[in-house]
C-alpha cells in the first residue's frame, strides 16, 4: 500500500467534492443546529444529533457515488491506485473526515446559537445547569464506547453496501439500514441475554437490582465491543473483496 | 504490453460474445480495432484493461493479470471512453486532481494540446461544456499523460470536422517507439492515415491482428475501371470513381492500406484472412 496514492485519491476527492460537502453537508448541519439552538434554547438537540448520525451513515454512498454510473465507474476503477488504497481512502473519508466535519459543524452551529441566545438571555440555559461555554461543550458529547462502535459498525455496513450496489443504492441502503437495525437489535438483545444468563449469579438476577448493587464484570462490558468490532472488520474486509471484484 | 489468451466472454451465459480471442499489442504501434456494431469492441477494451473479467482465458497488462488492476498497471494505461466522464471541475482543477497519478504527465503538452484544439481559454466547469468540448479536454489530458498504452474508444465521435483534422495531426506527432495506441472506431476514414496495425473482430473471433506492412504485403487495395483478373479477388465495390477492390498481392505492389475495404474483405473472407494473417 502506497501512502502517496492514498493522498492523491484524497486530494482528487477534495477537488471534486469540497464545495458540495461544505454546502450540503457541513453547512446544512451547522445552520440547522444554530437555528435549533436559538429556537429551542436547549443544548441537547437530540433531533439534530440523530440527523447527523443518519447523514454520516449515509455518507459512504456519496463517497462511492462514482461507482454508481458506468462512465464514472470506469474512471474510478482506472484511477492508478490499488483496490486496497481506494478502500482505505474511502474509510478515511467516511470515518474521519466526514464524521469530524459533521461533529464540528454541529458544534459550531450550537456554539454560535449558544452565544446568540446567551447575549440576549444569560439565564436561558440555567435550567440545564450550564453557566459557561465549557459546561455547554461538556454536555454535547456524551461518549459511550459501545455506542460509538455501533455507529462505526453502521458506517462499515453502509460502506460495503455503497460498493456492492451499482443501481438504486439509496433504496438498497435504506433496506440495508433496516437490516442493520434488526442485526443491532439482535445484538443488544443477545447482550442482555448473555449478561443475565452467563454473568450474573442467579440469586442476584432474581433480586432484580444487580446492575446497581453489584460491581461485577458482566458480559455487557465486553460483548458489544467484540460484536461491533467483528462487524466492522468483516464489512471492511468484504468491501475490499467486493472492490477487487467490481467490474465496469 | 497487452496480451489476451483464449479469452471467452459473454454477458449472457448462453451466448458468448468472444470465443477464444487472442491478441497481443506491441509497443510502437498505433492499432485500429475494427468491428461491426455490437461485435464487442468496447467490451474487449474493458477486458484488456481489467475492467471486465473473462469467463475463461487470460488478459495481461505488463505480464501481470489485468484483473489485479495494480497502481502500476493503471498508471501505464489510459482508457479514454466513448461516453466520457467529466467531474464538476475546471480544466486546471482537473489537471491538479488527476495528473499526479501519471508520472509522465506533461503540463506543457496538455497546455499545447488544449491550445491546438482551441480549448485553452475555456474557464468554466468542464461538465458544462458541450460534448465535443468535453471530449477535446479529455483527449488532451489522455495524450498528456504519456502512458505507454493509450486506449481510445471512438475518439472522433462528437468532434467537429476541423477538430478531427487537428486530432489526426496531433496523433501523428504523438506516436513513438515506446508508446502504443489502440483506437477502436467505426469511423475508419477519420483515422486510416494514422493506423499502422489493424485488429479486426467479428463473430466473437479475432480475424486479424497485424501490422499494416504485413497486410499491404499480402493484399492490394486499388481502384480500377474494371475488375482485374490478376490475383484472387477478396472484395470489390462499385463507386463513382471506379471499382474499388481488395485482391491478392501477386506482383508485390505497394499500395496504401484502405481500412474500410480491408474490413469488408476480412468480414467476407473470415477463414482465409485468419489463416493468411496467423
Amino acid at each position: 500500500m502506497n501512502i502517496n496514492n492514498i493522498i492523491k485519491l484524497v486530494k482528487a476527492y477534495f477537488y471534486e467534492n469540497w464545495r458540495n460537502d461544505l454546502i450540503y453537508s457541513f453547512g446544512i448541519m451547522a445552520a440547522l443546529s444554530l437555528i435549533m439552538t436559538i429556537v429551542s434554547g436547549s443544548p441537547l438537540l437530540t433531533e439534530i444529533k440523530l440527523a447527523a448520525i443518519v447523514f454520516m451513515v449515509y455518507y459512504p454512498c456519496r463517497v462511492f457515488s462514482k461507482l454508481h454510473q458506468p462512465s464514472s465507474r470506469i474512471h474510478y476503477l482506472m484511477t492508478p491506485a490499488t483496490n486496497a488504497e481506494k478502500v482505505v481512502t474511502g474509510m478515511f473519508l467516511t470515518n474521519i473526515y466526514f464524521v469530524a466535519g459533521i461533529v464540528l459543524s454541529v458544534l459550531i452551529g450550537q456554539i454560535l446559537g449558544y452565544g446568540i441566545v446567551n447575549m440576549y438571555n444569560p439565564d436561558a440555559f440555567a435550567l440545564y445547569e450550564i453557566h459557561n461555554l465549557g459546561e455547554f461543550l461538556e454536555m454535547q458529547i456524551p461518549i459511550h464506547g459501545d455506542g460509538v462502535l455501533m455507529f462505526f459498525a453502521g458506517i462499515s455496513i453502509m460502506f460495503f453496501a455503497a460498493i456492492y450496489f451499482k443501481k438504486s443504492p439509496f433504496w438498497k441502503l435504506l433496506l440495508a439500514g433496516f437490516i442493520i437495525s434488526l442485526v443491532f437489535g439482535a445484538i443488544m438483545a443477545g447482550t442482555e441475554w448473555l449478561n443475565v444468563l452467563l454473568a450474573v449469579p442467579a440469586e442476584i438476577r432474581n433480586g432484580g437490582y444487580y446492575k446497581v448493587e453489584h460491581n461485577i464484570v458482566t458480559s455487557s462490558n465486553w460483548f458489544p465491543y467484540v460484536a461491533y468490532s467483528v462487524v466492522i472488520v468483516y464489512f471492511y474486509a468484504m468491501s475490499f473483496l467486493r472492490m477487487r471484484e467490481t467490474e465496469a | 504490453m497487452i496480451q489476451l489468451q483464449n479469452v471467452e466472454f459473454g454477458y449472457d451465459k448462453n451466448r458468448k460474445l468472444f470465443n477464444g480471442v487472442n491478441l497481443q499489442l506491441e509497443p510502437g504501434h498505433m492499432y485500429g480495432l475494427l468491428g461491426r456494431n455490437g461485435a464487442g469492441k468496447t467490451t474487449l477494451l474493458k477486458i484488456m484493461t481489467g475492467l471486465l473479467f473473462p469467463q475463461s482465458g487470460d488478459a495481461f497488462i505488463d505480464g501481470e493479470p489485468a484483473y489485479k488492476r495494480t497502481a502500476q498497471q493503471m498508471s501505464d494505461v489510459y482508457f479514454l471512453q466513448e461516453e466520457i466522464y467529466v467531474p464538476h471541475l475546471k480544466i486546471k482543477q482537473f489537471e491538479d486532481a488527476f495528473a499526479p497519478f501519471y508520472p509522465n504527465f506533461s503540463h506543457e503538452q496538455f497546455t499545447e494540446y488544449l491550445r491546438e484544439m482551441e480549448m485553452d481559454n475555456m474557464l468554466g466547469f468542464i461538465d458544462k461544456f458541450s460534448h465535443g468540448q468535453k471530449k477535446k479536454v479529455m483527449i488532451a489530458f489522455a495524450l498528456a499523460t504519456n502512458v505507454p498504452l493509450l486506449i481510445m474508444d471512438e475518439p472522433t465521435n462528437g468532434l467537429d470536422i476541423p477538430t478531427k483534422s487537428i486530432f489526426r495531426k496531433i496523433m501523428a506527432a504523438y506516436a513513438d517507439e515506446q508508446k502504443t495506441v489502440l483506437i477502436s472506431t467505426h469511423q475508419v476514414r477519420d483515422l486510416h492515415s494514422l493506423i499502422d496495425a489493424v485488429s479486426i473482430i467479428d463473430n466473437g473471433r479475432m480475424i486479424l491482428n497485424t501490422s499494416g506492412d504485413v497486410i499491404t504485403d499480402k493484399l492490394v487495395f486499388d481502384t480500377n475501371d474494371e475488375k482485374t483478373k490478376e490475383g484472387k479477388l477478396y472484395y470489390s465495390e462499385e463507386t463513382p470513381r471506379g471499382i474499388q477492390q481488395v485482391k491478392e498481392n501477386v506482383n508485390h505492389i505497394d499500395t496504401p492500406l484502405d481500412l474500410e475495404l480491408l474490413f469488408n474483405a476480412a468480414v467476407l473472407n473470415k477463414q482465409e484472412f485468419t489463416e493468411m494473417f496467423k
